[in-house]
């Protein structure tokens, strides 16, 4: 084989189209009850009220999704963090720091910082999601009318300060989750966030096959078309 | 700048409408901070990330 050309093997499944789909569905809404809530604040005003409230129920059906198949058909243990990640922290910081020669272990399927960032987004976007249902007593929807009365004061100005903490939050957490995956040396992630497939030699460079064994595309198949065991 | 958003209600008394908008650009601020340190850090400290010498040929060799 020429240097430079790819054969179907030396691509790895690293998303199904379906995590790549939710992904997606997730991004997509997130973004609109970003620029619903945030726009009229800083003065585009527009009514935003009907497709803020939309977005959110797609976001909750999606992370309802998503919860369900990670538990229950995917490797949550892959996303717990363990000693071998707190290990390979203290490596990269050593390394960092020039106190290290070696590169830091490499990590399983998520390492370190992927599994907090997702943590970490995980806790806001669920109480934004839980805050938001709440908020829709206070709005005349197609199945029910308002009805602001369901709760004391006190009680929806918690809900309130959550939800506005959470999705402020949320917006800071999406900027820096855009911004890495747009830097030069993870686009091969971002890559495989929309083809499904990272190539061999990234999966070698930067996970250990002892922790994680990817599956290779399958010859004569998209990485779309090819249902990969999930552990 | 105020933390929260106050309203009256109908009897006149106080109550708690929400957070502050201004503490939006907090958390903005804070990506764009961290996004620029970030940054700097990648170009003017990072050590070299790729793999050395040794490595690279036990990569080559697993390919």
């Amino acid at each position: 084989m020429a240097t430079g050309e790819r054969s179907p093997s030396d691509r790895l499944i690293r998303h199904q189209l379906v995590d790549r789909v939710y992904h997606w569905t997730m991004a997509a809404s997130v973004l609109v009850l970003l620029g619903t809530s945030f726009l009229p604040i800083i003065g585009l005003k527009f009514p935003w009220i009907d497709a803020h409230w939309i977005a959110g129920v797609v976001l909750t059906l999606a992370v309802a999704y998503h919860m369900v198949r990670a538990l229950f058909w995917q490797d949550p243990r892959s996303m717990l963090i363990g000693l071998r990640d707190l290990r390979a922290a203290v490596q990269a910081t050593q390394w960092v720091l020039r106190r290290r020669a070696e590169t830091p272990d490499r990590p399983g399927r998520y390492p370190l910082l992927q599994k907090l960032y997702h943590h970490g987004v995980a806790i806001l976007i669920l109480l934004t999601v839980v805050t938001g249902i709440v908020m829709m007593a206070k709005i005349d929807g197609p199945f029910w009318t308002r009805d602001p009365y369901l709760l004391s004061s006190g009680t929806w100005a918690v809900i309130y300060v959550v939800h506005d903490l959470t999705a402020m939050a949320a917006l800071a957490a999406v900027m820096i989750h855009v911004y890495f995956a747009i830097r030069p040396e993870k686009l091969w992630l971002t890559r495989s966030m929309i083809l499904g497939w990272i190539t061999r030699s990234d999966y070698l460079a930067h996970y250990d096959p002892a922790l994680w064994k990817a599956e290779p595309v399958h010859e004569g198949k998209r990485a779309a078309d090819v249902v990969a065991p999930e552990r | 700048m105020e933390l929260f958003r106050v309203t009256r209600n109908a009897w006149g008394q106080e109550t708690l409408a929400g957070v502050s908008w201004d503490l939006l650009w907090v958390f903005v601020g804070a990506a764009v901070v961290f996004i620029v340190v970030h940054i700097l850090y990648k170009w003017l400290l990072a050590p070299d990330a790729s793999p050395p010498r040794a490595d690279r040929t036990e990569i080559d060799q697993k390919l």
